[in-house]
């Protein structure tokens, strides 16, 4: 670009390429909508009102911006200086139109207002009996206390589809947040405090959670699912949860069921049914073979994985509270058989 | 017909930076200064220095999330960049540049020969140098303050914390607090009392008007701060329990505190931008600030809601929903006066004869990218939307629209605007421009992608993110985006040396602007004016310069 005037031409071809520098995304993200794991795909009531309102302001917002970068570039265009232009008019305003421009964003705002209120009420939890379960968040996982019905599980909540859940929200150490995007909002979970949530979804499916407050080094894999199944097999999930960890193995597994004992597992994990497995620091194993993740969804639970996690935790998840505790590749395939069989 | 007494234009030559004095002199004299314009440029300088910390911590944050399972940083290290990239952007970067530009030019705007307080102004800029410096030394001695740049209890308890990085943390906020607190007092007095004959407060630019709310601003919000750093201090080294609830305190006493604080800080970070950009915008379209009196009242409107809206940061805290339904009033409530802003500025726009120099690409690229942020703002007041989408990353495209969208692009204008002013020479034209399309699609790049991620689902403040959930493509583009404003800052670095070198000289007045600052030489003697100036109008230039149609005859101030 030669001395200090552009061209007339750039800037038309300035005003293109902001418009494409801004389409684009847009554009773009009309390819995915997020999963299972995105509030734009929404599985619930709650979820279902606060995606119309997104969708409301979205267009409002593309609207507004719209008409103000419009005007700003259409002036650009058209009161664009030219050498040897007189000064323009010396307008230094117009009250008149002021208080138009006042009123009108007002408007809309009390309109946006309105929304607000309206739908907080109508989010807000339904009355009656209802299922309730106490969430504690620890640094970095998540625990699920069904209360009442004897199950303790880590990162893996199910619930039955359609219907209302009770979510008493607590802390073991510093601030997290329960988030669920496809079902609810979020709340924290904060020491002192006793926060309260509650989630329903209208049809079943594996939904993924986040912690959503800072809460030191692994807050990035503090992740968990909600899974919403048709009550008969709720109901069958329940059962199998309530019952203490499985017995009878053989082989492998039962090598493995001698070996766990002798490790310093049993400090930070309970085993329900298993003499001394009592530990309260790290997530409950009963059941961990049927469950989806391990890690608070930082692995997917297989074998292999298992393994891996347990030889090294620390390479897994940097920081995590689960020591490397140095085992042999033997003593490590025992173990996992073993936990593998706690469906 | 009275007298028309005009501002007198100095006509004792530009003094040079180094009148022949030996480069130790030299030294000594910028170290002991108590000028205002020396401090000025301190501010400045110490400023834009601390930018490139700041990015440089942005580069690595982009580094690392590039790709899902990055592996250029490690947890604790991406804990300690991007609190260090917040609180350095905020605390080092942007009040400091905007101190610069107060210090330098409120004197010189007013009429005035320095501020009120000139010890105290030198004062101010080295308690910053030294708070700057105490903060950044704690990655050499044990780690930066890894707990955020909020800091939220528990988690900069010595349980969960305890190390030495958050005690940095709250005695360094506590030092540079000190520094704004002393420059807040210095600009309030010296606006309210050392205005030029003829200068009243309708007549004040509005530079100097959005500085004087921000200041006050300042004043009020700091000591929350302070206070919150204090407790923490103490929570930490004597055994008290503000923030710890099993001894009967409260983590959300600190959010209260800090958000306290942290609400009208915002506000600071933008107001002078709005003041800066109600300059540039009417220079550059030839003509004046269109409804200076709503710009300006809406600023002390902006001031007065900015200490009732802290709320909203806390809307997922679990407060009961009738204080959440009132906050969220309050919050769009602001939302009015920051909007018709951004009217009256298209208005100046239109129906000019607009010059297309750099100062203005910037000014219009504020006026496009910030109300991008202000209305992901406004959302965010809606409180069930907000319950979905606070604490994700579309926040934090929320809040990069208004601070590199909003403050920073005005900064950026205001450099380019104001530095034929501070130096004598004019900034190259051909690297400006180079320097604002680079920045500008690298703001787009970086942030518009962030919009998506949260309504995709991902959280802030995580040091990683899995594959296979859709985030992959938008976290590269964005890290596209910021090294490409790193090629835009890279240039800016380039045009401010070179030009500060061999840049065009620039006169008096190279933009043929109406504000006092542009009644003496480029750079002002250390008097500032020869005779102090008398004004009848808010523009005394243009009525020196159109003595047959001053502003004041057409029945302007």
């Amino acid at each position: 670009m030669r001395g200090s005037r552009l061209k007339p031409s750039t800037s038309r071809r300035s005003s293109l390429s902001l418009i494409l520098v801004l389409a684009l995304p847009i554009l773009l993200s009309a390819c995915t909508w997020g999963g299972n794991h995105s509030q734009l795909n929404p599985a619930s009531e709650p979820s279902h009102l606060i995606n119309r309102i997104w969708w409301i302001m979205f267009w409002m917002s593309v609207a507004i911006e719209g008409l103000v970068a419009g005007l700003v570039v259409l002036a650009l265009i058209r009161f664009r200086r030219k050498a040897g232009d007189p000064d323009p008019v010396q307008i230094s305003g117009n009250t008149r139109i002021e208080i138009a421009w006042t009123i009108a964003p007002a408007l809309i705002l009390v309109v946006l207002l309105v929304l607000t209120l309206t739908t907080m009420i109508n989010v807000s939890e339904p009355a009656g009996d209802k299922m309730r379960v106490t969430v504690t968040g620890h640094q970095w996982w998540w625990e699920f206390d069904y209360q009442g019905m004897n199950i303790v599980t880590g990162n893996e909540m199910h619930i039955p589809v359609n219907e209302p859940v009770h979510l008493d929200l607590r802390s073991a150490d510093v601030i997290h947040s329960f988030w669920v995007p496809s079902l609810q909002g979020k709340r924290d979970a904060i020491p002192g405090h006793d926060n309260t949530l509650w989630i329903s979804a209208d049809k079943p499916g594996t939904y993924r959670g986040e912690c959503t407050e800072f809460c030191g080094p692994e807050h990035a894999n503090m992740n968990f699912i909600v899974v919403a199944q048709p009550r008969t097999e709720f109901d069958a999930w329940v059962k199998n949860q309530q019952q203490p960890a499985a017995t009878g193995q053989t082989g492998l597994e039962a090598e493995g069921a001698q070996t766990i004992l002798t490790q310093a597992c049993a400090g930070c994990h309970t085993i329900n049914g298993v003499k001394g497995f009592a530990g309260k620091v790290g997530p409950n194993l009963t059941h961990i073979g049927s469950r989806q993740n391990i890690a608070a969804g930082t692995l997917d639970n297989t074998p292999a994985n298992l393994a891996r996690w347990i030889r090294n935790p620390q390479e897994v998840k940097p920081d995590n509270k689960m020591p490397t505790l140095g085992l042999d590749d033997d003593t490590i395939n025992k173990i996992v058989a073993y936990l593998e069989s706690l469906k | 017909m009275a007298t028309v007494t005009t501002p007198g234009i100095s006509i004792a030559p530009p003094p040079t930076y180094a009148p022949g004095k030996s480069a130790a002199a030299v030294i000594w004299d910028w170290m002991t200064t108590v000028d205002h314009k020396k401090i000025g440029v301190m501010y400045i300088f110490l400023g834009i220095i601390y930018f490139i910390v700041g990015g440089v911590e942005a580069l690595l944050i982009r580094a690392q999330l590039a790709t899902p399972n990055g592996k250029v940083l490690t947890p604790t290290q991406y804990d300690q960049v991007f609190t260090m990239h917040a609180t350095t952007m905020i605390f080092l970067f942007i009040i400091p540049v905007f101190a610069g530009f107060a210090n330098y030019f409120i004197p010189l705007m007013i009429g005035a020969r320095d501020m009120a307080f000139p010890r105290l102004n030198a004062f101010g800029l080295w308690m910053l140098l030294f708070g700057g410096l105490f903060l950044n030394s704690s990655f050499f001695l044990g780690g930066a303050p890894d707990a955020g740049w909020f800091a939220y209890a528990p988690l900069t308890e010595p349980a969960y914390n305890p190390g030495r990085s958050m005690d940095f943390w709250a005695a360094g906020l506590t030092l540079l607090g000190i520094s704004s607190i002393v420059g807040s007092i210095n600009i309030i007095v010296t606006t309210l009392k050392m205005r030029c004959p003829g200068m009243r407060f309708n007549t004040l630019p509005l530079f100097v008007w959005t500085t004087l709310v921000q200041n006050f601003l300042l004043l009020f919000a700091l000591p929350s701060l302070t206070t919150a750093a204090i407790f923490l201090l103490f929570d930490r080294h004597l055994g008290t329990s503000f923030f710890k609830a099993e001894n009967g305190g409260d983590p959300l006493l600190w959010q209260h505190l800090f958000w306290a604080f942290g609400h009208p800080e915002v506000y600071i970070l933008i107001l002078p931008v709005f003041g800066i950009i109600s300059e540039t915008l009417p220079v550059f379209s030839r003509k004046p600030i269109f409804g200076y009196i709503f710009i300006a009242w809406s600023s002390v409107a902006i001031g007065f809601l900015s200490f009732v809206v802290w709320v909203h940061h806390m809307f997922a805290t679990g407060l009961p929903d009738v204080a959440l339904a009132f906050f969220a009033s309050s919050t769009t409530l602001i939302a009015i006066p920051t909007a018709v802003k951004v009217f009256n500025w298209t208005a100046t726009l239109w129906g000019g004869s607009i010059v297309t120099k750099t100062p203005l690409l910037f000014s219009v690229a504020f006026l496009t990218m910030f109300p991008i942020g202000g209305l992901s703002g406004v959302s965010l007041a809606v409180v069930p939307f907000d319950w979905q989408i606070t604490d994700t990353y579309y926040v934090v495209a929320h809040i990069h629209y208004v601070f590199f969208g909003g403050s920073a692009l005005g900064i950026l204008a205001a450099l380019y605007y104001w530095f034929p002013k501070i130096t004598g020479r004019m900034m190259s034209e051909k690297l400006g421009v180079w320097n604002f399309w680079l920045v500008f699609i690298g703001l787009n790049l970086t942030f518009f992608p962030m919009h998506m991620l949260g309504l995709l689902g991902m959280p802030r403040r995580q040091w990683t993110y899995h594959e296979g959930l859709g985030w992959n493509l938008y976290n590269f583009v964005a890290s596209i985006g910021a090294f490409t404003i790193a090629a835009g800052i890279l240039l800016l670095i380039i045009n401010l040396v070179a030009s500060f070198r061999s840049g065009e000289r620039a006169g008096a007045d190279p933009w043929d602007a109406w504000t006092l600052e542009w009644a003496t030489t480029s750079p002002p003697p250390e008097y500032n004016f020869v005779k102090t100036p008398v004004v009848r109008s808010r523009r005394p230039l243009w009525d020196q310069k159109h003595p047959d149609d001053q502003d004041w005859m057409r029945g302007e101030h």
